[in-house]
């Protein structure tokens, strides 16, 4: 062993110790943030007619989602994503919350959000409110939300941000994960988040 | 109405996504569950066989009030937006993929809901190929 490599080996083994003093944040998917901070608190009305604030979800791991009702594509694509993660959790997704914010509140009242979350899981919570309630969530987050003028059919499209973010059970946003990102990936990250909670 | 549904079922007894020699076979053509009254969307893979580039133009079934071709565009912001398409390309020798987050076929007002389990037919028009009558699986994927 040439004294470089025997370096790089003491260096290895010091790191090693090192690391084992503190627990180490368990590495996410996405695009983690390096330095998590409080996810922004909101207060909206939910789909089973209380009002829900994030801070009332302390202690779980939050995924949140904006989308609306009528979005035919990557809305159901991403609840089906977050369904099959909730199933491969098992118990464990009891530990888990999935929250849904309409981007869409002319069309999706709590009472109609709750009929197409249950379609997915009956565990998904969905929230709406005001435009006014709710643009403000979305500025905190950074959501864009660009109603679409009615196509030639009449329909109405609203363009979102289809991203989803992750809150840890202290209620930092702790990554962010585009589009189309892989079940195993969020289902990894989630394991990691609900076993560190119950440590 | 029922020179259509005459044409679907010979379709199905032929093999539902093309005869052998079609240029053009539809294949895992589903759909997810959804309500009456919601908007629905049909993936599917579209191969092209054939020498000639074709270009799927419409779909159609009396299970939506309006069907349309779409695609998303994901943008690098990670905002979705989607944008009727007046066709789909299907160039020879290739498979199109339309996939979640992509291209699809978009059912608009469906008249009944799509029940898991079920099926429903769809008609696809192309530029060149004969329309072909497709089985489209409802399914939670």
């Amino acid at each position: 062993m040439s004294s470089l490599s025997r370096l790089h080996t003491l260096l290895a083994a010091a790191a090693l110790a090192l690391g084992a003093c503190r627990p180490a944040a368990p590495e996410l998917h996405g695009s983690p943030l390096p330095d998590p901070q409080p996810a922004p608190n909101f207060e909206l009305a939910a789909t089973d007619g209380a009002v829900l604030r994030l801070s009332d979800l302390r202690g779980a791991p939050v995924l949140l989602f904006f989308g609306y009702r009528a979005c035919p594509d990557v809305c159901p694509a991403t609840l089906a994503d977050v369904r099959a993660v909730f199933e491969q959790l098992g118990a464990a997704a009891d530990a888990v919350r999935f929250v849904f914010i309409t981007v869409d509140p002319a069309r999706d009242t709590p009472e109609q959000l709750a009929a197409h979350l249950d379609r997915f899981d009956t565990r998904f919570i969905g929230l709406s409110g005001s435009e006014q309630a709710l643009r403000a969530v979305w500025e905190d987050y950074g959501v864009a939300v660009i109603p679409e003028p009615p196509d030639s059919g009449g329909a109405q499209w609203i363009t979102h941000t289809a991203r989803l973010f992750l809150i840890d059970g202290q209620g930092r946003l702790v990554t962010t994960y585009p589009f189309g990102t892989p079940r195993q990936e969020l289902l990894a990250d989630l394991r990691a988040l609900t076993g560190e909670a119950l440590r | 109405m029922r020179a259509l549904a005459v044409a679907g079922a010979l379709a199905l007894l032929l093999g539902g996504c093309g005869a052998p020699d079609a240029p053009l076979r539809a294949v895992q053509v589903w759909a997810r569950p959804a309500p009456a009254g919601a908007n629905g969307a049909v993936y599917l893979q579209l191969e092209n066989r054939g020498a000639q580039d074709d270009r799927l133009l419409a779909a159609a079934t009396d299970l939506a009030a309006q069907v349309e071709l779409h695609r998303t565009h994901v943008h690098a912001s990670g905002a979705a937006s989607m944008s009727a398409q007046p066709a789909i390309d299907l160039p020879a020798g290739r498979t199109v993929e339309l996939a979640p987050g992509g291209l699809h076929i978009m059912l608009i007002d469906l008249q009944r809901a799509l029940e898991q389990g079920t099926t429903f037919t769809l008609t696809l028009r192309f530029e060149h190929a004969d329309p072909l009558v497709v089985e489209v699986e409802v399914e939670q994927r």
